[in-house]
């Protein structure tokens, strides 16, 4: 719905194996993943920049864990 | 920040009678949100300053007048999600008012059991302007407003290839329009206190062809 541009995107053998996985497993091309990883980051770094904290939680035992962002 | 006309369709004026050009728009602009606080606010706060007149339940009445929604800042909104990846915003316009707003996130993941875990569009917010409403006006003046809105949601959805799947929390009184009407899966009352719905990428595919 905007504009795009392109860029080429250097992954080791490994992270070009969790991407091919993750987009299998959600449906997605790995374009689209990515864009979707993108966004996740800049939505967790947002919080994080506001002062918030960005928790996990397990949903049967509620346990909590502080999701950690390299900032 | 300028807004980018997506779409257009014509839909019966039912209060005049006459098939009016409408608009689909993204994102949310200003122009809608003095919209709402122009035209759509002051007849919510009229229903709600009768309602605290009557007294009673005020909460019970908020509800069957459809009119949660109130308080709603849509263009506070609109302005905390700029530059924002993960949302993007729809409105409607005909006759050169908004008719309907709509806030979705594009990061949500599905819990249907079928599509557990992929992606999927997330309409936070959506709302028709009140005299589109059937609670609050005799003859509403566009209908389908909310149908064009669920309609964008599935199409980004499609966009983004998530297949078509989008997800909501609704409000009681909307429950069993969007189970029967959309046909999306009720997935119970969650956290939110709120009774969540999604539609799998069959049911937006069903939804579409109708």
């Amino acid at each position: 719905m905007t504009d795009k541009r392109t860029m080429t995107l250097n992954l080791s053998a490994n992270e070009m194996a969790v991407v091919e996985k993750l987009a299998d497993d959600k449906g997605l091309s790995k374009t689209a993943l990515v864009r979707q990883a993108l966004r996740l980051y800049q939505s967790i770094s947002d919080r994080i920049e506001r002062g918030e904290k960005v928790f996990v939680e397990n949903p049967t035992t509620k346990d909590k864990a502080e999701l950690m962002v390299l900032s | 920040m300028s807004s980018v006309r997506l779409a257009t369709y014509q839909l019966q004026d039912r209060q005049r009678g006459k098939a009016f050009e409408l608009s689909l728009w993204q994102p949310v602009v200003d122009r809608h949100a003095r919209d709402f606080e122009r035209h759509w606010r002051p007849v919510f706060d009229a229903h709600i300053e009768q309602i605290q007149r009557t007294g009673g339940d005020i909460a019970a009445a908020v509800a069957l007048r459809n009119i949660q929604d109130a308080h709603w800042e849509w263009g506070r909104k609109a302005h905390l999600i700029e530059g924002r990846l993960d949302w993007q915003s729809f409105a409607v316009e005909a006759d050169g008012v908004t008719q309907g707003l709509m806030f979705v996130r594009t990061q949500g993941f599905a819990r249907e059991p079928s599509q557990k875990g992929k992606p999927l569009v997330l309409i936070e917010l959506l709302a028709t302007a009140p005299w589109n409403r059937p609670t609050l006006a005799a003859i509403p003046r566009f209908k389908g407003i909310g149908r064009l809105l669920l309609a964008a949601a599935i199409s980004l959805s499609v966009h983004e290839e998530f297949g078509g799947r989008i997800g909501l929390h609704a409000l009681p009184q909307a429950d069993e329009w969007y189970r029967v009407n959309c046909g999306m899966t009720d997935l119970g009352v969650d956290d939110n206190h709120m009774r969540y719905f999604e539609m799998t990428d069959a049911q937006a595919r069903a939804f579409l062809d109708k």
